[in-house]
C-alpha cells in the first residue's frame, strides 16, 4: 500500500475510533440519566450512593480547593492592583475578577482539581470492578449498572462540581479582598461595590453552568474508560486515558462555551 | 424453568475465536457440567448462557426465546431468574458483606431490613458462614468469600444456577462444603451449569457432561457415555486428567 493509501486507512480508523469514543461517552451519560428517572427501583439505595459521591468529590476536596481559590484571588488582585491604580482605574478590579475568576478560572480550576482527585479514582474504581467481575455480579442480580454504578457517580460529581465552583469563587473573592485591603487599603464596602457592579447574573449562571458541564463530561469520560478495562494491567492505562481525554474535553468545552455566550 | 438451546454460537475477542460455532442442548432440570482445560472456553460459555458475554453470531434460546436479542431490560429480568457463582467471588469490595447479600432485596423488594436480615441469615447458616457480616469482604478467606458468593447467588431462589469453577482455589474443607451445597441443589432439580476441571466430581454429579476444547464441545453425553467414549480426544482428556 502506498503512502496515500496508508494515510487514508489511518485517517478512517482514527475517525471511527473518535466516533466510537464520543458516541460511547454520550450514550453512557444519556442512558444512565434516563435509567435513573424512568425506573424508580432502588432509588433510596442509589440516592445514598449519590450522597457518598458528593461527600467524596466535594467535602474531601475542600482543603485543596480553598488553597487554590485563595491563591488565585490573591494573585489576581495583586497582579492587577498596581497597574489599575496607576491608571486610576481601580474600579476595573471587579471586571478583572469577573473575567478571570468567575467566568473562566473558577469553573476551570475546580474541574481540574475534580479531574485529578476524583475522576482518576472513579476510573480506577470502575476498572477494578470490571476486572473483578463486580459489574457482572450486579447485573446478575438484575441490577442495572448504568443506574446503580454510573448515574450516582455522574450525579455526585456534577452536584459537587457546582457547589465547589461556587465555593471556589467565593474564596477567591475573599482572597482578592484580603490582598486589596492589605496592599491598597481597599475597604470591604468599596470592594463589594466594584464586584457587584461588574458581575452580572449571566456571569454567575455561566460559571455554574460551565462547572456542571465540565463535571458531567469529566465523570462520563472517567467512567467510560473505566469500563474499557478488562485486565488488571489495563486499569492504569484506562486512568491515564481518562485524564488526557478529560483535559482535551475541558479545553474544548471551555472554548465552545465562551464563544457561544460571550462573542 | 425451560430448556436451554445454544445454537451455532461464535464469540470473537479482537481477532481470536474463543467459542467456535458451538451447539448444545440442556434440558429443564438438568445438571450440565462443562469439563475442559483452562482456556478451553468454559467461563465464556457459562457467561454466554447467563447473558453476560457478547455473542458474535448464533443464538441462545431459553424456553424458545433468543436471549441474544434481548433488550437491556429483558436481560436484567432474565438475570433475576439466575444465580451466578463467580470463580473469583466478585463481591463488591466497597460494600459490607451484609450489603452485598441484601442488595437484591433492597433493590427489588420493599421488605423491611429485619426481614431481609432473617432471609440472609437463613442462607448463611445453611452454608455454614459464621464471620462478621458488617465487615468488608476483604477480611474473608477465599473459602469464606466463596460461601458469601454462593449465598448471594442462591438467596433469591433463582431458577437457573451457574457455577464457574467454584472448587478452584479452595482447600479440601471448603471444597467439600461447596460440593455438598451443589449436591443439595441438584436434589432440588434446579437447572444448573457447572464449569469445572474436577473430573471425578463431574462424573459423580452430572446429568450431562460436555467436554470443551479450544472453544468447541468435542463430545457431550451422560457421564456413562463420556466415561466409555472411544473418541480419541475425549479419551486423551480423561486419561490425562
Amino acid at each position: 500500500m502506498n503512502f496515500i493509501g496508508r494515510f487514508y486507512n489511518n485517517f478512517i480508523t482514527s475517525v471511527n475510533m473518535k466516533i466510537k469514543y464520543y458516541g460511547g461517552v454520550t450514550a453512557l451519560l444519556y442512558y444512565s440519566i434516563i435509567s435513573y428517572f424512568i425506573d424508580k427501583k432502588g432509588r433510596n439505595r442509589i440516592n445514598k450512593i449519590i450522597i457518598m459521591q458528593i461527600y467524596f468529590t466535594g467535602n474531601l476536596a475542600l482543603m485543596i480547593i480553598s488553597l487554590a481559590a485563595l491563591s488565585l484571588g490573591i494573585v489576581t488582585v495583586l497582579q492587577s492592583y498596581y497597574i489599575l491604580s496607576n491608571y486610576g482605574a481601580l474600579k476595573q478590579v471587579g471586571d478583572i475578577i469577573n473575567i478571570i475568576i468567575i467566568r473562566e478560572l473558577g469553573p476551570f480550576f475546580t474541574a481540574f482539581i475534580i479531574l485529578s482527585r476524583s475522576a482518576t479514582a472513579i476510573s480506577a474504581e470502575i476498572g477494578t470492578m470490571m476486572v473483578n467481575d463486580e459489574i457482572n455480579a450486579l447485573e446478575m442480580l438484575g441490577i442495572d449498572s448504568l443506574k446503580f454504578v454510573v448515574f450516582p457517580r455522574i450525579a455526585g460529581m456534577v452536584i459537587a462540581g457546582v457547589f465547589l465552583t461556587i465555593y471556589f469563587n467565593a474564596i477567591s473573592l475573599i482572597g482578592g479582598f484580603l490582598v486589596g485591603n492589605l496592599v491598597g487599603g481597599l475597604s470591604f464596602d468599596t470592594y463589594i461595590t466594584y464586584i457587584i457592579n461588574s458581575i452580572t447574573f449571566l456571569d454567575i449562571s455561566m460559571s455554574i453552568f460551565k462547572s456542571a458541564i465540565f463535571s458531567l463530561f469529566i465523570s462520563g469520560i472517567a467512567i467510560y474508560y473505566g469500563f474499557q478495562a478488562f485486565e488488571q494491567t489495563q486499569i492504569p492505562q484506562a486512568t491515564t486515558k481518562a485524564v488526557v481525554s478529560s483535559i482535551f474535553a475541558l479545553f474544548f468545552i471551555d472554548i465552545i462555551m465562551s464563544v457561544i455566550f460571550y462573542l | 424453568m425451560a430448556n436451554i438451546y445454544i445454537k451455532d454460537v461464535t464469540v470473537r475477542f479482537n481477532k481470536s475465536v474463543v467459542i467456535d460455532k458451538l451447539t448444545e442442548r440442556l434440558s429443564d432440570g438438568d445438571f450440565y457440567v462443562m469439563l475442559g482445560l483452562s482456556g478451553s472456553g468454559k467461563t465464556t460459555l457459562l457467561k454466554i448462557i447467563a447473558g453476560l458475554a457478547f455473542v458474535s453470531s448464533g443464538s441462545v434460546e431459553i424456553g424458545g426465546e433468543n436471549i441474544v436479542k434481548y433488550s437491556q431490560r429483558q436481560m436484567l429480568d432474565y438475570h433475576r431468574c439466575c444465580g451466578y457463582v463467580f470463580q473469583n467471588a466478585a463481591l463488591i469490595s466497597n460494600m459490607s458483606i451484609y450489603e452485598n447479600l441484601s442488595l437484591y432485596y433492597n433493590y427489588h423488594t420493599d421488605l423491611s431490613e429485619k426481614d431481609i436480615y432473617l432471609k440472609i441469615k437463613k442462607f448463611l447458616d445453611y452454608v455454614g458462614f459464621d464471620n462478621d457480616i458488617s465487615q468488608r469482604p476483604n477480611i474473608l478467606s477465599a473459602g469464606e468469600k466463596m460461601l458469601v458468593n454462593i449465598v448471594r447467588a442462591i438467596s433469591h431462589e433463582p431458577e437457573y444456577i451457574f457455577w464457574d469453577s467454584p472448587l478452584s482455589n479452595l482447600d479440601t474443607h471448603y471444597q467439600n462444603r461447596v460440593k455438598k451445597i451443589i449436591l443439595d441443589f441438584k436434589k432440588q432439580k434446579k437447572t444448573m451449569v457447572l464449569a469445572t476441571g474436577d473430573i471425578d466430581f463431574a462424573f459423580s454429579i452430572a446429568d450431562k457432561i460436555g467436554i470443551l476444547q479450544k472453544g468447541r464441545i468435542i463430545e457431550s453425553g451422560t457421564p456413562g457415555d463420556i466415561k466409555n467414549s472411544n473418541y480419541s480426544p475425549t479419551r486423551e482428556f480423561i486419561d490425562n486428567e
